[in-house]
C-alpha cells in the first residue's frame, strides 16, 4: 500500500519536476508558459526557442541520468548485499573518466566521440575488472570483485593524471577537469535519444529480475537453492548496469551520490523489496538529479556550478544523518 | 522422494572430501548425518543439494539423476535449511517465507492465490505468523530457523536438507525445530540433516549415517549406528549407549577422557545386583578392572558392558558353576587388589565370597562397608563371617566413596 502510494506520487513528482525545472533558470519562464510551449512550440518565439533547445533537453537528460545511476546503485547494492555499493564499484567512473581524458588530450573530443571515449573507457574498466577478479575457471565472489574494482579503479585515476599532468598549462586540462566534475551542460536530444532506450530497456530487465535479486539477498547458495543461478544472474545484472551507468556517465561525467544515496533513502521508506525499490529509485532518482541541476544553475547565477560538486555537496551530509539513523536503529 | 548416492567421490583442490560415499534414504525417512567437523556431512548434503556435483560417481532423485535437473527443477523438489544464514537486507520474515515460492511462479507471474496458500500455511505450521511482518534482522535466532524453514516448506519440496539447522539454537528450540520437522517427514518428505549432537539424532532419525574422513563409517537405525565403537572411531571419545528408561529412545553418554597416564594395576570387583556399578566408572578410569561373578541380566554386567570391563559370567539364578569359580581363582592371583563391593549374599553367590577368603592375601583385599553386611547376609551368618574372617586377617575396611577417590593410590601402592 506505502510502495504503491509512493510510486503515484514520485510519478506525478516526475511530471511537476520536469515542468517545474524548466521554468528555473537565467530566463524564468512561468510554470503556466512552460506548459504552453511545451504543447504548442513556436517557430521564432524566444522561449519556446529555450524550452526546447536548451531547458528541455537538458531537463530529460538529467532525470534519464539520476535514473540510471540511481537503478544502477539499486541493482547493485543488492547484487554485493551492501547498501554502501555505489554504481562506481566496478571502477566505471574511474575508467569512462581515463578515457574522456585521453580523448580530450588525443584533441579527438567532438559531440560524438567524446561520450564514446567515456563509455569505452568505463566498460573497459569494469570488464578488466571482472576478468582480474575471476578465479581460475571460475567466477568472482563479492569481495574478490569490490577489491580488484578499488585496485584498477586507482589505476586507472593514475592514468588519468598522468594525462592532466601531461595536458598542464593547456585549455584541455581545464576541459578535462570539468567533464570530471559532472554536467549536464552538454545535454542535446541526440544524448536524449541514445540514453532514453537503454535506460528504458535496462531498466525493464533489471525490474523483471528483482526477485531474482530478492532472493540474492540469501547469499548465493540460498538463491541457488531457490532455484537460480547465481552467477549466471550477477553477470547479467552486471552487465546491463554497466551499460545503463557507462551510457549515463558518457553524457554527464561522473556525477556522483545520487546512485548511492537515492536507493539507500528509498530502502530506508519501503524496505528492501526490489520489486518495489527498483522502480521508486529509479524515479527518485531523475527528480532528485533534476533538481540538484536547478539549484546548480541557479545558486550562482550567473555562473553554473559543476552538477557533480552539487550532488556531493547536498548528498554527503544526507548520507551521514542516513548512517546515524542505521547505527540508531541497530542501538534499539 | 527417494535420494540415492552412488560411489560419490569428490575433492577440493586441497585433498579427497568425499571418497566413495553409498547411501539410501527412503521417502518420508529421517536421516541424521553424524561425524566430526571436516568428516564431509557438509559436502555431503551440498552435493544432494545439488550445489556440487560429484567428480565420480552420481546422485539420484528417485529415478533421475540430479545434474540433469535444471537449478528451478531441483528447486521444486528440493529445500535447504542451513545452519545460519545471513540476510543482508530488512526484509520482513513474510518477504523471506515468500521467497520459497520462486521456483514455482514465472519471472514476470504474480503471486497467485496457490502461492499466498503455500506461503501461508507454512507459516501457519512454524509459528511464524505472529511474527511475519518483523525485520528478519530483528528476530532472535530460534524464530529466524522457523523463518527459513517456512520458506523451505513454501517451496512445497519433496526433500528437506538441513544443515547443523539447530547449532545456535537453546535446547527448548531445538526440540522445537526437530519436532517441526519431523512432522513434516511424517507427511512424507524425505529429511537429511547433519547434526552435531548424537542424542539428538538419535531421538529424531529414523536412521543414522557416521561420517569419518569422507567415508560413511556404519549407517542404519539409531541402535545399529550408534555403537561405542564406532563412536569411538569416528569422534575418538568413549562413551556408553543405552536406552532410556523413561522413554526407550537410545541415549549416549560421553565419558571423561581417560588421563594421560595408562592405567596401572589389575583390579577385580567382587560385585553383583548393582552393588559394584557405583564404583566401577572411577575404578576404569586408572586401573585394569575384573568384575566377577555375574549373571548377564545383573545390573552390574549391564554397566560393565558400557565401560567395556571384561566380568567372570555365570548363569542367572544358579549356584556359581566350577569353570566360573576357576576363572575366579585364577583372576584372584593376577590381581593386585580385590574389591568386595557391598553386595547382597545369598546360597547361590556364597561360594564367590569363600573362594575369596581362600584363594585371596588378605592384605591386598578391601571390604567395602562392612558394618552392612549384616542387612545384606542371607546365608545365615556364614557370608558375614567370612568378611570377618577376612578383616581379622588384614583385610582393610572401606567406605564406597574412600574406594571411589582414592583407589588410585592404593592399588599403585600394591605394585
Amino acid at each position: 500500500m506505502k510502495a504503491r502510494l509512493l510510486l503515484l506520487i514520485l510519478s506525478l513528482g516526475t511530471v511537476l519536476t520536469v515542468v517545474g525545472a524548466i521554468a528555473v533558470g537565467p530566463v524564468r519562464i512561468p510554470m503556466g508558459e512552460v506548459m504552453t510551449v511545451l504543447m504548442r512550440p513556436q517557430e521564432g518565439d524566444l522561449q519556446s526557442t529555450i524550452v526546447h533547445r536548451i531547458r528541455l533537453p537538458r531537463v530529460l537528460l538529467g532525470y534519464l541520468v539520476g535514473l540510471s545511476l540511481s537503478l544502477s546503485g539499486a541493482v547493485l547494492q543488492g547484487v554485493f548485499r551492501n547498501p554502501l555499493a555505489s554504481p562506481y564499484v566496478l571502477g566505471i567512473a574511474s575508467g569512462a573518466s581515463t578515457g574522456a581524458a585521453a580523448t580530450i588530450a588525443l584533441g579527438l573530443a567532438g559531440t560524438i566521440s567524446l561520450p564514446v571515449g567515456a563509455f569505452l573507457g568505463g566498460t573497459l574498466a569494469v570488464a578488466l575488472v571482472y576478468a582480474v577478479a575471476r578465479p581460475k575457471g571460475g567466477v568472482p565472489d563479492r569481495l574478490g570483485l569490490i577489491l580488484a574494482g578499488v585496485a584498477l579503479g586507482a589505476a586507472f585515476s593514475a592514468v588519468t593524471s598522468f594525462i592532466l599532468f601531461v595536458t598542464a598549462g593547456d585549455r584541455r586540462l581545464a576541459e578535462i577537469l570539468f567533464w570530471t566534475m559532472g554536467g549536464l551542460g552538454r545535454a542535446s536530444w541526440m544524448s536524449i535519444w541514445t540514453l532514453f532506450p537503454v535506460a528504458g530497456m535496462a531498466g525493464l530487465g533489471l525490474w523483471s529480475l528483482a526477485r531474482d535479486l530478492n532472493a540474492l539477498s540469501l547469499g548465493e547458495e540460498g538463491a541457488f537453492s531457490l532455484g537460480i543461478r547465481p552467477e549466471r544472474l550477477k553477470l547479467l545484472l552486471l552487465s546491463l548496469t554497466t551499460v545503463l551507468t557507462a551510457t549515463a556517465v558518457a553524457f554527464a561525467g561522473t556525477i556522483g551520490f545520487v546512485g548511492l544515496i537515492t536507493p539507500h533513502a528509498v530502502r530506508l521508506v519501503l524496505g528492501p523489496d526490489h520489486r518495489r525499490l527498483l522502480p521508486a529509485s529509479a524515479l527518485a532518482g531523475g527528480i532528485f538529479l533534476v533538481w540538484a541541476d536547478a539549484a546548480a544553475r541557479t545558486v550562482m547565477r550567473p555562473a553554473e556550478l559543476p552538477l557533480g560538486i552539487l550532488t556531493a555537496f547536498v548528498g554527503a551530509p544526507f548520507f551521514l544523518y542516513l548512517l546515524r539513523l542505521r547505527r540508531a536503529g541497530a542501538e534499539r | 522422494m527417494r535420494i540415492t548416492l552412488q560411489g560419490v567421490r569428490f575433492a577440493y583442490r586441497a585433498g579427497e572430501v568425499l571418497s566413495g560415499v553409498d547411501l539410501g534414504v527412503e521417502s518420508g525417512e529421517i536421516l541424521a548425518l553424524l561425524g566430526p567437523n571436516g568428516s564431509g556431512k557438509t559436502t555431503l548434503l551440498r552435493h544432494i543439494a545439488g550445489v556440487l556435483t560429484p567428480s565420480v560417481g552420481a546422485v539420484y532423485l528417485d529415478l533421475e539423476e540430479l545434474r540433469t535437473l535444471r537449478p528451478r527443477e531441483l528447486a521444486q523438489r528440493l529445500a535447504v535449511v542451513e545452519q545460519d544464514r545471513s540476510v543482508e537486507f530488512d526484509f520482513t520474515a513474510g518477504e523471506v517465507v515468500e521467497l520459497g515460492r520462486l521456483p514455482h511462479v514465472g519471472r514476470l507471474a504474480r503471486l497467485g492465490a496457490v502461492d499466498r496458500q503455500a506461503t501461508s500455511q507454512a507459516m501457519e505450521l512454524t509459528g511464524v505468523t505472529e511474527f511475519a511482518a518483523r525485520p528478519i534482522t530483528q528476530l532472535s535466532g530460534g524464530e529466524r530457523q522457523r523463518v527459513f524453514l517456512a520458506m523451505a516448506l513454501a517451496q512445497e519440496p519433496n526433500v528437506l536438507l538441513l544443515d547443523e539447522p539447530t547449532a545456535h539454537l537453546d535446547i527448548h528450540h531445538q526440540l522445537e525445530f526437530l519436532d517441526l520437522v519431523r512432522r513434516r517427514a511424517q507427511e512424507g518428505i524425505t529429511v537429511v540433516m547433519a547434526l552435531h549432537d548424537v542424542n539428538m539424532a538419535a531421538a529424531y532419525a529414523d536412521r543414522i549415517a557416521v561420517m569419518t574422513r569422507g567415508s560413511i563409517l556404519a549407517a542404519g537405525r539409531p541402535e545399529e549406528a550408534l555403537k561405542p565403537h564406532i563412536l569411538r572411531e569416528a569422534f575418538d571419545v568413549r562413551c556408553v549407549v543405552g536406552t532410556s528408561p523413561a522413554t526407550g529412545a537410545l541415549y549416549v553418554h560421553f565419558l571423561p577422557s581417560p588421563p594421560a597416564s595408562p592405567p596401572q594395576g589389575r583390579v577385580l570387583v567382587i560385585g553383583g545386583g548393582g552393588a559394584a556399578s557405583p564404583l566401577l566408572p572411577s575404578l576404569v578410569r586408572r586401573h585394569y578392572v575384573c568384575l566377577g561373578v555375574i549373571a548377564p541380566l545383573d545390573s552390574d554386567y549391564e554397566v560393565a558392558q558400557q565401560l567395556g570391563i571384561p566380568v567372570i559370567v555365570e548363569a542367572p539364578f544358579a549356584s556359581v558353576s566350577e569353570g566360573a569359580l576357576r576363572k575366579l581363582r585364577q583372576e584372584l592371583q593376577r590381581a593386585q587388589q580385590v574389591i568386595i563391593a557391598p553386595l547382597w549374599v545369598g546360597p547361590g553367590n556364597m561360594a564367590v565370597l569363600t573362594a575369596v577368603s581362600e584363594h585371596a592375601d588378605p592384605a591386598k583385599v578391601l571390604v567395602v562397608d562392612p558394618q552392612g553386611i549384616g542387612e545384606r547376609d542371607f546365608t545365615g551368618g556364614r557370608a558375614q563371617a567370612v568378611l570377618q574372617a577376612l578383616l581379622d586377617a588384614g583385610a582393610t575396611p572401606a567406605s564406597a566413596n574412600a574406594v571411589k577417590r582414592t583407589q588410585s593410590s592404593s592399588a599403585q601402592h600394591t605394585q
